[in-house]
């Protein structure tokens, strides 16, 4: 069953000399529970896919479908709720605010979502728990590991019980142990269910995902 | 909403030295245009009341004032032998068929005994002249002014004559809640005062000799003068020197002039309310215009360093509004989060004019133009956020 379906996606950016096409016709369909590995040389339109698709933007042609839903119709407002209720995201600069402990990053989703909550604190704690990092709740991000932080940013990425976690990059700053334990975690939230689509350069990564999906030019690539 | 205001609340923490300043600064500005709404309602209404008695009295009033050296006054004052000559004086101006006079003396205040009727609310009040202070009138104040009470009666003819050991008492409004009618008051003296009525609210008097503004009697104890009973030259001459004289003739005060130096006493200035109009509106203007120029620096100072402050804010923390948009934020949010952080300040900052002028015009007034300033500060920051792409600011914050 699809949850995500790409239907002849352009996205350009600019306009006369400074135009960028970045995607040009791309298609791409995601089953449910699948974990993809998005490839593709640097410029070839990786990012801007994974933007559209996590509601970050918006394509200039084509149609995204998301459980069925047009997207491309989606304002602001709706665009907002699905970041926060059916996405999770991880980037390769783990994307925490310094100034905030562990806790409060992990919070920053719960603090957006509509969803009622009997706990929000029994639910980060939780999930703290569950990747490991639960005794650095209260440490500021500044002071982790990079390991704890890239932990730290899935946790956030989780806490809101997302269906998709979109993953630029994931292990991108990390050494070859920490990026293995990253992609272990996030192999485990796939077999719980997760549907993961991750962009990355790296094979080893890669070899984590059921499919892999090459991009050049704006375009799906065959080879 | 909530969520916002906690992480505008976060926000001014970690900066609190600068909020700390920027809330001096907008806090100053507020205050200071509370102060000329102030001034041009005192001046409004003082005009507007000047002009009131003014129709009322179908002529011109005047104020008098002795410009005689101190030397002088100190000379006819401490003369007791003088005594008799004042009465004279007092006796021509009050008595004169050229003219209309009224008399209203004020004391600063009326010393009342600790443990005496009502002494709670004088021990509040003491030392306050603004708030509660003695008027002695006579009969004529009475009628320019229209006294009406709520309770009692106003004086009768008989209470402006001597009325042995006991002096009838009116009280301003606000007293009710202290004393009632018949209460028998003593003051330090042991001078005993029987109230004979309250006012009606807002009940006033002028004196722009004294102060450019109305002066409200619902603070006020208002006792008769009764020249039979005065003793001492320096009443006498309080009471002189209090009288107001309605006329449109100017011989009427040359002949008060001619006749006081007659008696070798006082040498007079008489000042026309229309004049004293004219003086209070330079005065106004000039209070407005000096209060309005440290207002306005002050103001520039503080909106050029709230907007610098929050166009700073802005772009140091583009990489945080990034993540909350990824985790579900909305620009809009973080608009909210900082028009929060502005009207926190300009908040705090109305709550100072609320105590200052409590629930009042001015201070409805000076909110609505807090808000204007608000507004003013947020303009360009919110443009700024607005006309910013989600993924522009997170391919900026990367």
């Amino acid at each position: 069953m699809s949850i995500i379906n790409i239907v002849d996606l352009y996205k350009t950016y600019g306009s006369g000399d400074s135009e960028v096409k970045a995607l040009r016709g791309l298609s791409l369909s995601v089953n449910k529970g699948e974990m993809i590995a998005v490839m593709g040389p640097s410029g070839s339109g990786k990012s801007t896919l994974l933007n559209i698709i996590g509601c970050i933007d918006k394509p200039t042609v084509g149609e995204y479908f998301l459980s069925d839903r047009l997207i491309n119709t989606f304002g602001d407002s709706e665009m907002a709720g699905l970041r926060n209720e059916i996405f999770g995201f991880v980037v390769q600069d783990f994307a925490l605010v310094e100034r905030y402990s562990v806790y409060k990053n992990v919070m920053i989703p719960l603090s957006y979502s509509k969803k009622k909550f009997k706990s929000k604190k029994d639910k980060i704690e939780k999930v703290l728990s569950r990747l490991g990092i639960l005794e650095k709740k209260k440490a500021m991000a500044l002071n982790l590991s990079m390991g704890q932080r890239q932990r730290a940013a899935i946790a956030r990425a989780i806490v809101n019980d997302p269906d998709i976690i979109l993953a630029d990059e994931p292990t991108g700053s990390l050494d070859s142990d920490t990026g293995k334990e990253v992609m272990d975690i996030l192999k485990k939230l796939n077999e719980d269910g997760k549907t993961i689509l991750i962009v990355t350069h790296d094979m080893k990564v890669a070899s984590y995902c059921h499919r892999i999906v090459r991009i050049q030019d704006g375009k799906e690539s065959k080879n | 909403m909530r969520q916002q205001f906690n992480y505008a609340w976060e926000d001014i923490l970690s900066h609190k030295f600068k909020y700390f300043i920027l809330f001096l600064q907008i806090s100053a500005a507020v205050v200071l245009i509370s102060y000329i709404f102030v001034t041009i309602f005192n001046a409004y209404n003082f005009k507007d009341k000047l002009n009131e008695v003014m129709q009322g009295q179908g002529e011109e009033i005047y104020t008098s004032r002795d410009i005689s050296s101190s030397e002088r006054i100190n000379d006819i004052l401490l003369d007791q032998d003088n005594i008799k000559r004042l009465g004279e004086l007092y006796e021509f101006i009050k008595k004169n068929p050229s003219f209309k006079t009224y008399t209203a003396d004020m004391q600063h205040s009326m010393w009342l005994p600790e443990g005496s009727i009502g002494s709670s609310f004088a021990e509040d009040q003491k030392y306050n002249p603004d708030v509660y202070f003695l008027l002695k009138i006579d009969e004529e104040f009475q009628d320019v002014f229209k006294l009406k009470c709520v309770k009692g009666r106003i004086f009768s003819n008989e209470d402006f004559k001597d009325t042995g050991n006991e002096i009838p008492l009116l009280l301003g409004y606000d007293f009710q809640k202290y004393y009632k009618l018949d209460d028998v008051i003593y003051d330090y003296m042991e001078q005993c005062y029987r109230v004979v009525g309250f006012l009606e609210k807002s009940s006033f008097h002028l004196n722009p000799g004294w102060a450019n503004r109305v002066i409200w009697l619902d603070r006020a104890f208002v006792v008769p003068i009764q020249p039979d009973k005065i003793e001492d030259t320096i009443y006498y001459s309080s009471a002189i020197c209090s009288t107001f004289i309605i006329t449109d003739d100017t011989n009427s005060l040359q002949s008060i002039q001619e006749k006081s130096n007659e008696l070798g006493l006082y040498t007079f200035e008489f000042t026309s309310f229309t004049d004293w109009l004219q003086d209070l509106s330079k005065s106004t203007i000039y209070g407005i215009m000096v209060t309005g120029f440290i207002m306005t620096i002050i103001l520039i100072f503080a909106i050029i360093a709230f907007i610098s402050n929050l166009i700073q804010f802005i772009t140091t923390l583009t990489k945080e509004f990034a993540i909350h948009l990824l985790c579900g934020g909305r620009i809009i949010s973080i608009i909210q989060r900082i028009l929060i952080q502005v009207f926190l300040v300009i908040f705090i900052a109305d709550i100072i004019v609320l105590i200052i002028h409590k629930f009042s015009l001015v201070t409805l007034l000076t909110i609505a133009s807090s808000l204007i300033i608000g507004l003013i500060i947020i303009i360009y920051p919110v443009i700024l956020l607005s006309k910013t792409q989600i993924n522009n600011i997170l391919r900026r914050s990367q």
